[in-house]
């Protein structure tokens, strides 16, 4: 019999185990009474020489090996029948927890995703990125397409070379164009990678010599948001790019290539596509860098090997291509970053301070429940029970509280992970975390649970079974002192860690004030629309984009209608271009540039310090730059004016200078830039009279309406715009604010019980006193001063370890130092309010208390 | 009458496995029969030899069938498995080293005496 067939027809193995003692003592008596003893003494010998029947019974169930499964089954159901005697304080235990658990659970499939998770595939510790380094620019240039053929000739000993290069192309569904981001990638992207398909093949090396229409895998969340996982999706062809594709396979679920960039890509499709694609003659340039080079190690090689042959190779290469390959060095940057994994550790870290709380607040339940139940165990000792027996069920009544909670906390967790798409910043593309509950976010919750039935039953259990059994049997009342004292301590660490919170969401609140008044090289109240579009048809009219203009500037409340490639602050956009400067430096030096339409900086806002903006007239023969780059190549504002650059080859005078921005960051040390004149770029800026917001459905339908060969893929005001460049702090602060406020809340809570519970236990103490002439205020006093320094000295303890950790969260905090003022009188002001409310309850219900009722009592 | 002695250690499973592997035995007859063999000389607590016996078979040394016996009442028989064969087997050799060491030793002693 299996050990599951034992548990489970434990009935049946009982009825066996009772007859088979039955026959032997029955055998027994039948061989004393042949040789004569009479039958009842028979019986009795019988009895005598087996032993007491259940003792034996006993150990028979203890050599069944499942007695401690037995026994748990057991004690659950006993610690529900406890619980459901104490509904209201097995709830708010329970609640506790649950609000502890269901968040710290949702951060987790977030912090997994971003931070723990970051490259599925085999062996990802040999994977790295490589980033050609040059000695002059602080933003190196991305490596070009020829570059990564001579790293993967030249390398081969030392690594297997992939390249990709993304790009956003349309892609057509049910009729209706849709911006996606497509990776080409080399013939061996996912031999390399070592990624089985889940339906149909990756590709493959001989994809690379397609006929016809080029090979394509989506990625699965591709195919479920735009093909409703279709599963006969394997076969069709979809049109990209007015072209047509024929896919081949899609990823599995939870696959995410090793990538440098935020927003992954939507399918996969080989090198030689960009011959439909566009891009094709970039693809031949050495000085284009438009691919991303991943490497796997080979076995056996070393990170530092690899770097030494790859700079040589560098070197080289600069030694041949002099113009282009200004790169001397390489750096190596491992796909799965340790730094990154530390600080979701820390993220995590943080915001289980809040289960701490929680976890202190049961605990303290816990620990006056089982006072109550002093009596019970020390009577069950007193049979025989042992500790261990008692302590084992006691910490099933934690866990099973712990399970309650973490099956409450998984459904709110479940409800938060849905809310977080609606909290990103808007982008021009689907960013798709595929955030949902798998198998690592229960793993969690489970280890949370876990942790949480030791951290709420292990000290209570220990302290409830080993009771003063004469004095409890004698009624004698418990010696409060040492368990006031732990549930003091455990106020004093809740408002500590609940203190600690709200130090830092303070300081990161007040850096997110600041950082909005930097002003980022332009106005950020500006009523701007911001309109990503692109062309719906393969061969659109030769005038449409100044059809749409046109169209655009008619709409009434419209002031002003010009393009930019990608708006500065967007995460895209201000990619280093090749530069050399007549009579100043002949090597080229790489400058970002933006190109940008007519009236671009007085729409945007921008200061124009010398010269003149671009106009509708303007052609590729000028340029403007800003105030950085003047200053750094010509020394003087004025002086830029009428100078020329020579980009791609052509010579370019510089007719305005323009205030120095922000581009990449908020933070960024000022950037030379130069911008150079488009007449349709990706982005159009719509300038409105009044608020952008209330136009957006206009400019909506106009574009449906009237402007025709023009998809319009997003359309976001100025501050949805910005909030992209906020993302970080805003969604820093929101988080931080949300464990604290939830922190402070429980905190709150824990020292509501133990100053109540203290006013009931010395209601007679208050009685007399007030009988013998103490006035409310004496009692006040009384019950205040014990609330009172227990949190004093918490929140004392979690300032002071909020200060001297807020270098964790230095990197977010912009002008503030870590004991900003205004931080810690916010973060003080709200635990005042929360233990303000906590203790006016019970010390009311202290100052009313009624002498002569509590004397009589007596 | 000789002297009753304690079982050392262990060896309780030892005999049991030898008594069921002459044949399919029940509770009581195995009581009997170690009680009989070892000329009284081995007295086994009646009340530690069930929950052995349902050691022995939760560990899979023996199974057991409810069979009739030859009166006609249902009992509960005990018979050796193959891993059951395999432990008496072992177990019966490291015995037998055992007790020649043991013996060896005080012979030695006792030589060592005169």
């Amino acid at each position: 019999m299996t050990w599951w067939n034992r548990l489970w027809h434990r009935g049946q193995v009982e009825e066996q185990l009772e007859k088979e003692l039955a026959f032997h003592l029955e055998r027994h008596a039948a061989d004393l009474i042949a040789r004569g003893v009479p039958a009842g003494e028979a019986r009795r010998q019988a009895r005598i020489a087996l032993g007491g029947p259940e003792q034996v019974k006993e150990h028979c169930r203890d050599e069944r090996g499942t007695r401690w499964l037995e026994d748990l089954w057991k004690d659950l159901r006993y610690a529900l029948r406890m619980f459901a005697k104490n509904p209201g304080a097995t709830a708010v235990a329970v609640l506790s927890l649950a609000l502890a658990i269901g968040p710290n659970a949702a951060l987790f499939t977030v912090v997994d995703r971003m931070f723990l998770r970051p490259v599925t595939v085999q062996g990802s510790s040999e994977i790295f990125f490589l980033y050609p380094k040059d000695d002059s620019a602080a933003r190196s240039e991305s490596p070009s397409y020829p570059d990564f053929l001579d790293y993967q000739a030249r390398g081969r000993g030392v690594a297997d070379f992939i390249a990709s290069s993304g790009r956003g192309v349309t892609v057509n569904v049910n009729g209706a164009n849709q911006l996606v981001f497509v990776e080409l990638v080399s013939d061996n992207y996912f031999r390399v990678l070592g990624v089985p398909a889940a339906l149909g093949r990756m590709l493959v090396e001989s994809d690379a010599h397609f006929e016809g229409s080029p090979p394509l895998v989506l990625t699965y969340s591709l195919w479920q948001r735009k093909f409703g996982g279709a599963s006969d999706i394997v076969g069709k062809t979809i049109m990209l790019q007015f072209q047509p594709f024929h896919v081949v396979g899609v990823a599995p679920r939870d696959f995410l290539p090793p990538s440098q960039h935020l927003v992954g890509s939507d399918a996969w499709t080989p090198m030689n596509a960009a011959t439909l694609l566009g891009g094709r003659e970039a693809m031949t340039q050495r000085g284009k860098g438009i691919v991303d080079i991943t490497l796997r190690l080979r076995s056996g090689v070393s990170r530092q090997q690899a770097q030494t042959t790859l700079s040589a190779i560098a070197a080289q290469l600069h030694r041949e291509y002099p113009s282009t390959n200004r790169a001397k060095a390489v750096s190596l940057s491992p796909a799965a970053d340790k730094g990154k994994a530390v600080a979701g550790a820390i993220i995590l870290s943080l915001v289980s301070l809040v289960l701490l709380i929680a976890c202190a607040n049961v605990a303290g339940i816990r620990l006056a429940q089982g006072e109550a139940r002093r009596r019970e165990f020390a009577m069950r000792r007193a049979l025989g029970a042992g500790r261990g027996r008692m302590l084992r069920q006691l910490l099933a009544e934690s866990l099973l509280l712990a399970l309650a909670a973490a099956g409450l906390g998984l459904l709110l967790a479940r409800v938060m992970i849905q809310a977080i798409p609606a909290a990103l910043p808007s982008l021009p593309a689907t960013l798709d975390l595929g955030l949902r509950v798998d198998a690592r976010m229960l793993g969690y919750l489970l280890a949370l649970a876990m942790v949480t039935t030791l951290a709420t039953g292990l000290f209570p259990a220990l302290r409830v079974s080993r009771p003063d059994l004469t004095a409890v049997l004698k009624c004698e009342a418990p010696s409060a002192r040492s368990r006031s004292w732990f549930r003091g301590g455990l106020i004093v660490a809740q408002i500590a860690c609940a203190q600690f919170l709200l130090v830092l969401t303070g300081l990161l609140v007040g850096s997110y004030l600041q950082v909005q008044h930097i002003r980022p090289g332009f106005d950020t109240r500006r009523h701007l629309l911001f309109a990503t579009v692109m062309p719906a048809t393969e061969h659109p009219e030769a005038n449409f984009y100044e059809d749409m203009l046109v169209r655009l500037r008619a709409l009434p409340g419209v002031r002003r209608v010009t393009s930019v490639g990608d708006p500065p602050l967007s995460g895209s956009g201000g990619g280093p271009q090749q530069v050399s400067i007549p009579g100043v430096t002949e090597e080229p030096v790489n400058v970002g540039a933006y190109w940008v339409g007519p009236e671009y900086f007085t729409a945007m806002g921008t200061a124009i310090l010398r010269g003149r903006e671009f106009t509708p007239l303007d052609s590729t023969a000028v340029v403007i730059v800003n105030d950085q780059m003047a200053h750094g190549f010509w020394g003087d504002a004025g002086r830029a004016i009428g100078q020329f650059i020579r980009v791609d080859g052509r010579d370019r005078q510089v007719v305005g200078v323009v205030e120095t921005g922000k581009y990449h960051t908020l933070l960024e040390q000022p950037t030379p830039i130069f911008f150079l004149p488009t007449h349709g770029g990706g982005t159009v800026l719509i300038e409105t009279a009044g608020d952008p917001a209330a136009m957006v459905g206009s400019v909506r339908k106009a574009f449906r309406d009237s402007v025709a060969g023009v998809t319009l893929n997003s359309l976001v005001t100025m501050r949805q715009q910005m909030g992209v460049a906020f993302f970080l702090w805003r969604a820093a602060a929101a988080l931080l604010g949300i464990f604290a406020t939830l922190g402070i809340f429980l905190a709150g809570v824990g020292l509501y019980g133990v100053v109540s519970h203290g006013v009931t236990c010395r209601s007679h103490e208050i009685g007399v006193r007030m009988a013998m002439g103490a006035r409310p205020a004496d009692v006040l006093r009384v019950v205040l001063r014990q609330g009172l320094s227990m949190v004093l000295i918490g929140a004392a303890v979690g300032t002071a370890v909020a200060v001297a950790v807020a270098r964790v969260v230095s990197v977010l905090l912009y002008r503030l130092s870590p004991a900003d003022p205004l931080a810690l009188t916010e973060s003080a002001l709200a635990v005042a309010v929360v233990t303000f409310i906590a203790i006016q309850v019970p010390a009311r219900r202290a100052i009313r208390t009624d002498p002569m009722t509590v004397l009589r009592s007596e | 009458m000789p002297a009753k002695s304690d079982l050392p250690q262990g060896t309780l499973d030892l005999l049991i496995l030898k008594i069921v592997a002459l044949g399919p035995v029940h509770g009581y007859a195995i009581a009997q029969r170690l009680q009989q063999v070892s000329r009284d000389v081995v007295q086994v607590p009646q009340g530690s030899l069930y929950p052995a016996l349902h050691r022995l078979e939760n560990r899979g040394l023996m199974a057991a069938d409810w069979k009739e016996t030859e009166t006609g009442r249902e009992a509960k028989f005990y018979r050796l498995t193959r891993k059951g064969w395999a432990r008496l087997e072992s177990e019966s050799a490291s015995w037998q080293r055992l007790t020649e060491a043991v013996g060896l030793i005080l012979r030695l002693s006792e030589e060592g005496a005169e």
